[in-house]
C-alpha cells in the first residue's frame, strides 16, 4: 500500500517534469537563454508542490489506507487513556475467554468429527449411549446389537459400503508386555474386523487388523496399539511391533500403531488396544460363556456403517429396518408367541449421525455446557454493556473534539467507522487475550469434568471452528458495545458543543442510553446470580440426600474378578471370595467386609420380574434391578435390614434359593401383604425360582437424584459372577488398609488384581462432578458480572455527579443537608436497579421452569435463591452507587458555585 | 499565477469539457492539451497548470480518460491521455449542457 501510494507519487512527478521539460525546450526555441529556460518553465506552470497536493486529492482515499490511518488514530487513542483501556481488555478478556474455553469443549464434545475419512457419511445404528449386554427381545428403538445381526447386515445390504461394529464396553483388563514378569493395566475394545478400513484409518506403523483376522473364534489374536499407549509405554520404539502381550492365557501379537489423532470412536474414553471382536471369549479372559460372536441373543455391539454415495440415511434406514425385522424373526424361532410378534413390531433401529462419534459423556455433559454457554454469554453482554457506558463517558468528553471535527469537514459515517474501527480494534486485543485465557481454562475445566483422578481424554486445542468462533465473537463483540456510542457521539449540535466548555450538562438522550444499560447489566447480573444460587442450591440438597446407606468410612476396591482364570460358575472362585472376605475382616480396624457384582453408580443388572400368583407391575417396564453380594455387604454398606434377615453362611450354593428386596419392590411385586416367604423368579414359568426372606430399607443405588427403584440382592454362593466391587467397612484410620487389602488378596491369589481404591464416600461424589461444576462456575460468572454491573453503576454515577457539581452546591448553600444530597444523588440509581430488578427476576424464573430438570428438590420458584440475589444486588449496586453520592456531598459549597 | 489582460478566465466546468474535447483528434499528454486549448482558442483561453493536472487525474478516476505512458516522436516518455467510450458520451452531455448555457445568456443579454 506504501508501496503502491509512492509509485503513483513518482508517476505524478514524473508527469510534470516531463510537462517542465517540454515548456523548457519551447521557451528555448522562442529564444530564452538555455540558462533562464528551466526558470520560465518553472514560472509559466506555477506552484509545483500546490498543484502536486491538489492532484494528489483527486486520488481520493482507499478503505484500505482509510483503515490504517484509523487504526493509527485508534491506537494513540488507546495509549491516551490506559487506565480505560485496561478495563475494557481486562473485561473482554475475561468475557471471550470464559466463552472460548466452554465452546472449546462444547467443540471437542459435542461438534467436532473424528479424525477419519468423509466423517459425514458415516451412520450409527441407535444412539450409541449404552453400554452392556442384554439378550432382551428388543421391541422399541434399539441400541444394542448382537455380532450375527452385523454379520447379516454386511451381507446383506445395499446401501452401505462397508460396516463396522464395536464392543460397547471397554475392557480394563492386565496384560503382561513379552519380556516382563509383571502383568500391568490395560484397556482393550474389540472391534470387528472391518473397524479400520471403514472408519479409512491407517496404520502409521505396522498394520491394522482386517475382516479375514475376525471370522474364527479365538482365531486371530492380533492387537493394534494407540499411538498414546505405544508414546507412554513404550516411547514410540517401533521394534515392539512384532512383540506379544499376553492377556490372561492368550498371547496376542502387536501388529501396528493407529495415528496420533484417532483415540478410537468413542469420544472422552481411551482405548490402549483394538483386539479383533472374534476374540471375545478371551478378552477379557474368561468372559461371555460361549461363542458370543456367534449368539443372536447376545446384544453388546454398537454398528458404524458407511454410506454408499447417493444413498441417503432414509433409505439406508428403511433396508437396516427391513434386515432388523428379518434378523428378529429367525430368531424366535418357526413358532413364536404373540408377544414376541408384538416385540418384533414395535423393534425399531433409528440411524443417527456417525461421523462425531459415540459418547457416553455426551449426554452427561452437553446440557451442562450448553447452559454454561448461556452463562458466560450472559457475562460477556455485560462487558458489553459495560464497556459501552464507559465509551459513553468518553465519548462526552470528546464532544468538543467530534464538534471540531465535523465542522472543519469530516463525514459523520467516516467519523463512526473511525469510532468502531477504536472498539474493534479494543474487541480485537481482548479477544487475543482471551484466547489465551481460555487455553488456560480449558485444561482447567476438562480437569474439573473428569472423574477418577484420570483427566478426560479429549483433544482440546483450539481449531479453525474455535478460531473463528472467537474471531466473529470478539468482532461482533466490538460492534455491539462501539455502535451505540459512536452513533450518540457523532449527533452533536456543532454551535452548543463548540461554544460549551467542559462540565457542561450531558445531553438528556445521553442518559436515556446509560441508563438502559444499567437497568440490562443489573436485569442480565440478576437472571446469572439467581441461575447460580439455584445450582448451588440444588447442589446442597444433593449433597444432604438420604443415600439409605452410610458412605462413611468405606473402601471400595475394584476387582479384576476374570484374570483369576476361573470361570465365572467356578465353584473354586466362590471359595476365593470367601476366603478374601474372610482374611481381610480379621485385618485390625476392619468392621466388615464383602464383594458384590456393584456397589453405588457401578451398574445395574436388570431383569423383567414376575411374582409368583400376583399379576407383575407394569412400572420400569416390569423390570427391577439385582446385585449379588455376600455376607457381609449390608453390613459394610450399613444397609439396614427392616423385616425378616440378612444373608449367613449358610445361604450355599446347594441350599434354596433366596433374595433380600427393598422397601419398593416390597410394596410394588407384593402390595398390602408381607413379603417374607412369598416367591418370585426371571419367566413366569420360573416364578418360584426366589424366596423372599428380608426386606430392606431402601437406597440409591445407580445415583443421587433416581426415584426409588425395585431392587433384589441374592447370595453370590446362588448366583455365580465375575464380582467387581470389594467393600470395606472399617473404624477410625483407613491409612495403609487399601496396602493391607492389596496384601491379603495377593496373600490368597496372586492373580487377583485391585484395580483401583477408593473411598465410597468418593464414589458419591464423583457423581455430583457435574452438578458441582455448574454449580461452581454459575457462582464465579454470577460474581463476575456483579463487579461488573457495580463498576458500571459506580462509572456512570461518578461521571452524573461530575456533571452535577454546580447544582449540588447550590442546593447545598440554600440548605440541603449532605444526606438530602446524597439521596439526591443515588435516587435515580436506584430507580434503576428496581427496573432491572422487576425484568430480570421473572426472566430468571421462567428460565428456571426451563430447566427445571438440572435443579434436584427445589420449588418451581425457589424464593431463597431470588431473594438472596436480589439482596446481594441491592447491596452490592447501593455501595456503588452510594460512593460517588457521598463524594458529591463533600463538596464545598463555595466552590462548587465558582466551580462554572 | 499571472493573468494577462487579452485573456479571458475559463467559467467552472468548461476546463472538463475543452480537455475531453481536444482529446477528440487522439490521444495527448498534458503539455500538449494545454497548447491545443491555446491554439485553437487564438491564445484567448489561457489554462491554468493548477488546475489542468487535478482536472485530468479527476476525469480519470471518474474512467471518462485513461492514461499510458508513451514515447513522443523525438523519444520523450509522456504521459498520454485518450478518451473512453464513457467519457465519448460524458462530452456529448456536456456539450449539450454548454450550448444551452451559452443560449440563455445570450437571451439574457439580447432580449429578442
Amino acid at each position: 500500500m506504501v508501496w503502491w501510494r509512492s509509485k503513483r507519487n513518482q508517476d505524478l512527478e514524473r508527469e510534470i517534469r516531463g510537462h517542465l521539460d517540454l515548456e523548457e525546450e519551447e521557451q528555448r526555441n522562442a529564444g530564452v537563454t538555455p540558462d533562464d529556460a528551466p526558470y520560465a518553465a518553472r514560472r509559466a506552470f506555477g506552484n509545483v508542490g500546490f498543484i502536486k497536493e491538489v492532484t494528489r486529492e483527486m486520488w481520493g482515499w482507499t478503505s484500505l489506507e482509510r483503515l490504517g490511518q484509523d487504526l493509527r488514530y485508534a491506537v494513540r487513542m488507546m495509549r491516551k487513556s490506559p487506565g480505560f483501556t485496561a478495563v475494557a481488555v481486562l473485561s473482554l478478556a475475561l468475557g471471550i475467554g470464559a466463552n472460548t474455553a466452554i465452546f472449546s469443549l462444547m467443540n471437542a464434545i459435542m461438534l467436532r468429527s473424528l479424525p477419519v475419512q468423509e466423517p459425514d457419511r458415516l451412520v450409527l445404528f441407535g444412539k450409541g449411549q449404552w453400554a452392556g449386554v442384554t439378550d432382551d427381545l428388543p421391541d422399541h428403538s434399539w441400541q444394542l446389537f448382537a455380532y450375527p445381526f452385523y454379520r447379516h447386515v454386511q451381507r446383506k445390504n445395499q446401501v452401505f459400503s462397508g460396516v463396522a461394529a464395536m464392543g460397547s464396553m471397554g475392557n480394563d483388563v492386565r496384560a503382561i508386555v513379552s519380556g516382563n514378569r509383571q502383568s500391568e493395566p490395560v484397556s482393550a475394545r474389540l472391534v470387528s474386523g472391518t473397524y479400520f478400513s471403514v472408519l479409512g484409518v491407517n496404520a502409521v506403523a505396522g498394520r491394522t487388523f482386517t475382516d479375514a483376522e475376525d471370522q474364527t473364534p479365538g482365531g486371530n489374536p492380533v492387537a493394534v496399539m494407540s499411538y498414546s499407549w505405544w508414546q507412554r509405554r513404550f516411547g514410540r520404539d517401533a521394534s515392539v511391533i512384532g512383540k506379544t502381550l499376553t492377556i490372561g492365557s492368550t498371547v496376542f501379537h502387536i501388529i501396528g500403531v493407529a495415528p496420533p489423532e484417532f483415540f478410537g470412536t468413542s469420544v472422552g474414553e481411551s482405548a490402549d488396544l483394538w483386539i479383533p471382536a472374534s476374540m471375545i471369549t478371551e478378552v477379557p479372559p474368561g468372559w461371555g460363556g460361549d461363542e458370543p460372536t456367534r449368539d443372536p441373543s447376545f446384544q453388546s455391539f454398537h454398528i458404524l456403517a458407511r454410506l454408499n454415495p447417493g444413498v441417503t440415511v432414509t433409505q439406508a434406514g428403511a433396508q437396516v429396518n427391513v434386515l432388523f425385522k428379518q434378523a428378529l424373526r429367525e430368531r424366535v424361532g418357526s413358532a413364536p408367541s404373540q408377544k414376541e410378534l408384538s416385540a418384533i413390531q414395535h423393534a425399531l433401529i433409528e440411524l443417527t449421525p456417525g461421523g462425531r462419534g459415540l459418547s457416553q459423556i455426551r449426554g452427561r455433559i452437553s446440557l451442562m455446557l450448553e447452559i454454561l454457554m448461556g452463562a458466560v454469554g450472559l457475562v460477556l453482554l455485560i462487558a458489553c454493556a459495560n464497556i459501552a457506558n464507559l465509551l459513553l463517558a468518553r465519548a462526552a468528553s470528546r464532544q468538543k473534539e467530534i464538534a471540531v471535527r465535523l465542522s472543519i469537514g469530516a463525514g459523520r459515517l467516516r467519523l463512526i467507522r473511525q469510532m468502531l474501527t477504536e472498539s474493534a480494534l479494543l474487541a480485537l486485543v481482548g479477544g487475543v487475550a482471551g484466547v489465551v485465557f481460555a487455553w488456560w481454562a480449558t485444561g482447567f475445566l476438562l480437569w474439573m469434568v473428569s472423574t477418577g483422578g484420570e483427566t478426560l481424554p479429549l483433544s482440546v486445542t483450539p481449531d479453525a471452528r474455535v478460531l473463528w468462533f472467537t474471531s466473529v465473537l470478539s468482532l461482533a463483540t466490538g460492534v455491539l458495545f462501539g455502535l451505540a456510542p459512536a452513533l450518540r457521539a457523532t449527533r452533536v449540535e456543532l454551535s452548543s458543543s463548540l461554544k460549551e466548555g467542559r462540565g457542561s450538562l450531558p445531553a438528556r438522550s445521553k442518559n436515556v442510553l446509560a441508563k438502559a444499560l444499567i437497568v440490562s447489566q443489573v436485569a442480565l447480573s440478576v437472571v446469572l446470580l439467581i441461575g447460580a444460587g439455584l445450582f448451588v442450591r440444588s447442589l446442597v440438597n444433593l449433597r444432604n440426600v438420604d443415600t439409605g446407606f452410610n458412605k462413611e468410612n468405606v473402601l471400595v476396591a475394584g476387582v479384576d474378578a476374570p484374570s483369576a482364570g476361573y470361570k465365572e460358575d467356578d465353584p473354586r472362585l466362590t471359595a476365593l471370595y470367601q476366603q478374601v472376605e474372610q482374611r481381610v475382616s480379621e485385618l485390625p480396624g476392619v468392621r466388615s467386609a464383602s464383594f458384590s457384582m456393584f456397589t453405588f453408580q457401578q451398574g445395574a443388572w436388570t431383569m423383567s420380574t414376575y411374582p409368583q400368583g400376583r399379576t407383575p407391575p407394569s412400572e420400569n417396564h416390569g423390570e427391577i434391578h439385582n446385585n449379588a453380594v455376600g455376607p457381609g455387604f449390608f453390613a459394610a454398606m450399613d444397609l439396614p435390614v427392616i423385616l425378616g434377615r440378612a444373608f449367613n453362611s449358610r445361604d450355599t450354593a446347594k441350599s434354596p434359593k433366596v433374595a433380600v428386596i427393598n422397601e419398593t419392590m416390597a410394596r410394588t411385586y407384593f402390595p398390602g401383604e408381607s413379603p417374607i416367604g412369598l416367591r418370585y423368579g426371571f419367566s413366569p414359568e420360573h416364578s418360584g425360582d426366589f424366596e423372599v426372606v428380608g426386606v430392606m430399607r431402601d437406597a440409591k443405588y445407580g445415583n443421587l437424584r433416581e426415584k426409588p427403584t425395585p431392587m433384589a440382592f441374592y447370595p453370590y454362593t446362588q448366583q455365580p459372577r465375575y464380582l467387581g466391587d470389594f467393600t470395606v467397612r472399617y473404624a477410625g484410620d483407613q491409612r495403609g488398609l487399601a496396602q493391607e487389602i492389596r496384601r491379603a488378596f495377593a496373600a490368597v491369589n496372586s492373580n487377583l488384581p485391585i484395580t483401583n481404591v477408593r473411598t465410597l464416600a468418593e464414589q458419591v461424589d464423583d457423581t455430583l462432578i457435574g452438578d458441582k461444576l455448574v454449580a461452581r462456575l454459575s457462582s464465579f460468572f454470577g460474581l463476575l458480572a456483579l463487579l461488573l454491573a457495580s463498576i458500571g453503576i459506580y462509572g456512570v454515577l461518578s461521571y452524573a455527579v461530575a456533571g452535577r457539581t454546580s447544582e449540588v452546591g447550590l442546593r447545598m448553600a440554600l440548605g440541603a443537608k449532605r444526606s438530602n444530597v446524597v439521596w439526591l444523588v443515588m435516587r435515580d440509581v436506584l430507580v434503576l436497579v428496581f427496573i432491572g430488578l422487576a425484568i430480570g427476576v421473572p426472566g430468571a424464573v421462567s428460565l428456571e421452569r426451563l430447566a427445571s430438570d438440572m435443579f434436584y428438590g427445589l420449588a418451581a420458584v425457589d424464593a431463597v435463591s431470588i431473594a438472596a440475589a436480589v439482596s446481594i444486588l441491592a447491596l452490592v449496586a447501593g455501595v456503588a452507587a452510594y460512593l460517588p453520592a457521598r463524594k458529591a456531598s463533600l463538596v464545598d459549597p463555595m466552590t462548587a458555585l465558582r466551580y462554572e | 499565477m499571472a493573468k494577462e489582460p487579452n485573456r479571458v478566465e475559463l467559467l467552472q466546468g468548461t476546463l472538463d469539457m475543452l480537455i475531453l474535447r481536444t482529446l477528440l483528434f487522439g490521444p495527448m499528454h498534458g503539455h500538449g492539451i494545454t497548447k491545443h486549448i491555446q491554439r485553437t482558442s487564438d491564445d484567448m483561453l489561457q489554462v491554468d497548470h493548477g488546475s489542468l493536472y487535478p482536472a485530468l487525474h479527476r476525469l480519470e478516476r471518474q474512467g471518462w480518460i485513461a492514461s499510458k505512458w508513451e514515447s513522443t516522436d523525438r523519444g520523450r516518455e509522456m504521459k498520454f491521455y485518450r478518451l473512453t467510450a464513457a467519457g465519448r458520451k460524458q462530452l456529448v452531455l456536456e456539450e449539450s449542457k454548454w450550448q444551452q448555457l451559452a443560449k440563455a445568456i445570450a437571451q439574457v443579454m439580447r432580449p429578442a
